[in-house]
């Protein structure tokens, strides 16, 4: 069970979810202090409120606008996750990439403090009662995660390729 | 069934006779472009290689372009420290199309790109920057991806795990009137489409509005294609590409020109009167303090503003 922490509407950028002002911060372990840095859900971060696992529900196209990654890493500090009713395409490939929990629930409905139980099929509001369908991740993808994200991914085919030149 | 011109591109660049939407491909990049956030790129490319006990060595030096134009000059220690470490890794991996702060090699890295002949029609480009699909204007697959995307890129010379785009053909038909330009072309296209209307779709412009426009027009095309949520926006090559190409960078090359099958299955095609069109003006803009009063508007709109101190019309 994993609790709404956070209800967003459509289109959320990215500079909504990590403001381009702190884009000079290159270490992972330093971005998850500017999560939603211009909302007030970054006070309850710091304050250590929201715990790990917790759900961010939003509608279409969250994670719109800038290609940057900083977005998809601020919120896996955090190990939150996200369902929405819709991705943009180069957020959705940062969360794969970084391993970032991304659900795709296009008739989801829920609202803060909302109980969710997620699987790889559903996702049940056991608040509301009602259940609404996921759509899967295709294997591609689901491969980079599956194999702990794409440094991971991509490590071993450096190996790979090494293995064969030698 | 034929192929849209990414498809054709992604088919080459994966060594497949064939691909269509929906296929997962790796295609071989031509150009690889970051600027300032090469610095998190650099950092996730040692992670790669990190407990490989290989070298951290770039695929091919000369197809990696790095240009400083985010954050010039410096307004940080932290962004000059990173700034500083590019340098050295550029120097380093023997990277030449390094564009540093200066005013005989500097600018904006979606002008440098074209300007230099980086960009060709048919390539592969990436870059971690949302609007590396402006480059779909010289006729090349080019799409933003993120930092770590692009550290995969370093090491192998091809983009993983790539889901071939279906494609919207927007086919412009007529000119635009005085005072209206490309810019207020794909505000128009954009709001007929949505903020998202294009999440994972390329834009293939045609028409005799496109055919007449110049390089620069399709630049400002492609550049805000992704504000539908395009993976690229592309205008196939033409007369005017070879123009461009040949006078503003020198690129003679000769090659045969990838451009789409009559019979290319497309998703969805839109129509547009640019005689019809009026300039746009007066979007909220995205950058600086988000209780100001910023706007997006046309560069035209831009002008006249500046002359007369209020938001102006520039007819």
């Amino acid at each position: 069970m994993a609790k709404v922490v956070l209800l967003l509407g459509d289109d959320v950028s990215t500079d909504a979810i990590y403001p381009g002002r702190f884009m000079a911060t290159v270490l992972p372990s330093e971005m998850p202090q500017y999560c939603f840095a211009d909302l007030e859900f970054n006070a309850r971060l710091k304050e250590k409120k929201i715990p790990a696992g917790s759900v961010i529900v939003a509608g279409n196209n969250f994670g719109c606008g800038s290609s940057r990654e900083q977005a998809a890493s601020t919120l896996k500090g955090h190990e939150l996750a996200v369902v929405a009713r819709g991705f943009a395409r180069i957020f959705l490939q940062n969360s794969a990439n970084l391993g970032l929990r991304t659900i795709i629930c296009p008739d989801l409905e829920a609202v803060e403090g909302d109980e969710l139980r997620i699987s790889a099929a559903e996702v049940v509001n056991e608040t509301s009662g009602r259940r609404f369908a996921v759509v899967p991740l295709p294997k591609a993808r689901q491969d980079i995660i599956d194999a702990g994200g794409l440094i991971a991914y991509a490590r071993a085919k450096v190996l790979e390729e090494a293995g064969k030149a030698r | 069934m034929g192929m849209t011109v990414v498809e054709k591109i992604l088919a080459r660049a994966s060594r497949q006779r064939a691909v269509k939407a929906g296929d997962f491909v790796e295609p071989a990049v031509d150009l690889a472009m970051s600027h300032e956030n090469a610095a998190l790129v650099m950092n996730q490319f040692a992670e790669i290689y990190q407990g490989t006990g290989l070298a951290a060595k770039v695929w091919d030096p000369s197809k990696i372009a790095i240009i400083f134009d985010h954050r010039v000059p410096a307004e940080s220690s932290k962004t000059a420290t990173n700034q500083k470490k590019i340098r050295g890794f550029v120097a380093a991996q023997g990277i030449s199309r390094f564009h540093d702060i200066r005013s005989d090699e500097g600018g904006i890295c979606h002008q440098i790109l074209p300007e230099n002949g980086y960009v060709r029609p048919g390539s592969v480009v990436v870059g971690t920057d949302s609007h590396t699909t402006s480059h779909g204007a010289l006729g090349a697959f080019s799409f933003g991806i993120g930092a770590t995307e692009m550290a995969a890129v370093w090491a192998l010379g091809r983009v993983l795990n790539v889901e071939v785009p279906g494609t919207i053909k927007v086919v412009v038909k007529g000119t635009l009137p005085a005072g209206v330009f490309a810019k207020d072309l794909i505000l128009h296209l954009i709001g007929t489409l949505t903020a998202e209307g294009a999440n994972f779709k390329v834009i293939e412009f045609h028409g005799d509005g496109i055919r007449s426009m110049p390089t620069s027009g399709r630049l400002t095309l492609c550049n805000m294609s992704v504000e539908a949520g395009a993976t690229s926006g592309i205008v196939p090559p033409d007369e005017e590409t070879e123009r461009y190409l040949s006078e503003a960078t020198g690129v003679r090359d000769g090659a045969e020109r990838i451009v789409p099958s009559p019979d290319a299955a497309y998703t969805e095609t839109v129509e547009i009167d640019a005689a019809a069109l009026a300039t746009n003006r007066n979007f909220k803009g995205r950058m600086g303090n988000p209780n100001a009063s910023m706007y997006l508007c046309s560069p035209a709109v831009a002008a006249a503003s500046a002359l007369t101190g209020v938001i102006t019309d520039p007819r």
